[in-house]
């Protein structure tokens, strides 16, 4: 859906016509859940959380002012609703550390290397990262958003948001060691 | 960061592995849930609504009757004894039927604004 063509839709439901809002649940809705389902483990919290963001959204609709397009604002809306309920129910320990030395050619090099076994090892890897590491991954690597709008999204810089990815491809390339060393034992 | 392939294809396999779907009947049960969400939202803005308006009611009657609490009470005694009952019954009927009326009118033209 182009920028133009979501406009119109909101104008069109804005104007007395909410059943049009269907149109956003089914173009945004298994994205949006690709995204919660990766930081909740249980579906029916997924889902719940799923319904929830679009029945935000939709009321909330008016504050939308078209600064960002509305797959970009509905991201947004998802990951603090997803936030906050992983607050509520003491689920989220985010700690990004800063005391990653990992030689960045050394990083660079795992995250290119496309052989299976490396392949492997990276979704062990991101298996193993906190809820909100995980929504960086999805947003970046998966939806392929830019590092502007993922700084709309999580609500941060752009400077962050970029020392975040720096550090979460640290953080993988250590956990990788940390499962290869574990295999050796 | 954009050259990360290996990390960009471990998350498609990692996304594609027990993935969450969509149950079929999504978009009905959403669709559902808002409208129930936006008539109990109607319902709050209908009842606060009342409420102010009772709250501005009250004080304004209060503060007519603080003020001008005897003339008004001169000037109903002699409407009493002066106006006509079909007066009083025509104004009641027209009323109700602007009461009616406005109920018609809204739910007929119920938009968002």
């Amino acid at each position: 859906m182009t920028p133009e063509q979501e406009y119109k839709l909101i104008v069109r439901i804005r104007s007395g016509h909410p059943e049009d809002f269907s149109c956003f649940l089914d173009c945004y809705g298994a994205r949006i859940m690709t995204l919660i389902s990766r930081m909740v483990s249980l579906p029916e919290d997924v889902e719940e959380l799923v319904q929830d963001t679009f029945v935000q959204a939709y009321l909330h609709l008016d504050s939308f002012g078209g600064q960002s397009r509305f797959s970009t604002w509905i991201y947004r809306i998802a990951y603090n609703q997803t936030v906050s309920w992983l607050r509520r129910n003491r689920r989220i320990t985010v700690e990004w550390k800063d005391d990653y030395l990992e030689p960045d050619e050394l990083v660079d090099e795992m995250m290119q290397e496309e052989e299976e076994e490396n392949i492997a090892y990276l979704e062990q890897a991101i298996e193993q990262l906190n809820p909100d590491e995980k929504a960086l991954i999805v947003l970046h690597y998966h939806e392929e958003h830019s590092v502007q709008e993922m700084a709309y999204i999580l609500q941060m810089s752009a400077g962050t948001v970029a020392t975040r990815l720096c550090r979460l491809r640290k953080k993988l390339y250590r956990v990788i060691k940390q499962i290869k060393r574990d295999e050796a034992r | 960061m954009k050259q990360d392939e290996a990390l960009r294809k471990a998350t498609q396999g990692w996304l594609t592995k027990s993935g969450v779907r969509l149950p079929s009947n999504f978009t009905f049960r959403v669709m559902q849930q808002i409208q129930a969400e936006e008539l109990r939202h109607e319902r709050c803005r209908r009842r606060k609504e009342l409420l102010v308006m009772l709250v501005v009611g009250v004080f304004s009657l209060c503060m007519m009757l603080w003020l001008l609490g005897a003339e008004l009470k001169a000037m109903l005694l002699k409407l009493m004894t002066e106006t006509q009952v079909s007066v009083v019954v025509l104004t009641s009927l027209a009323t109700v039927f602007f009461c009616l009326l406005d109920t018609y009118l809204s739910r007929k033209f119920k938009t968002r604004l």
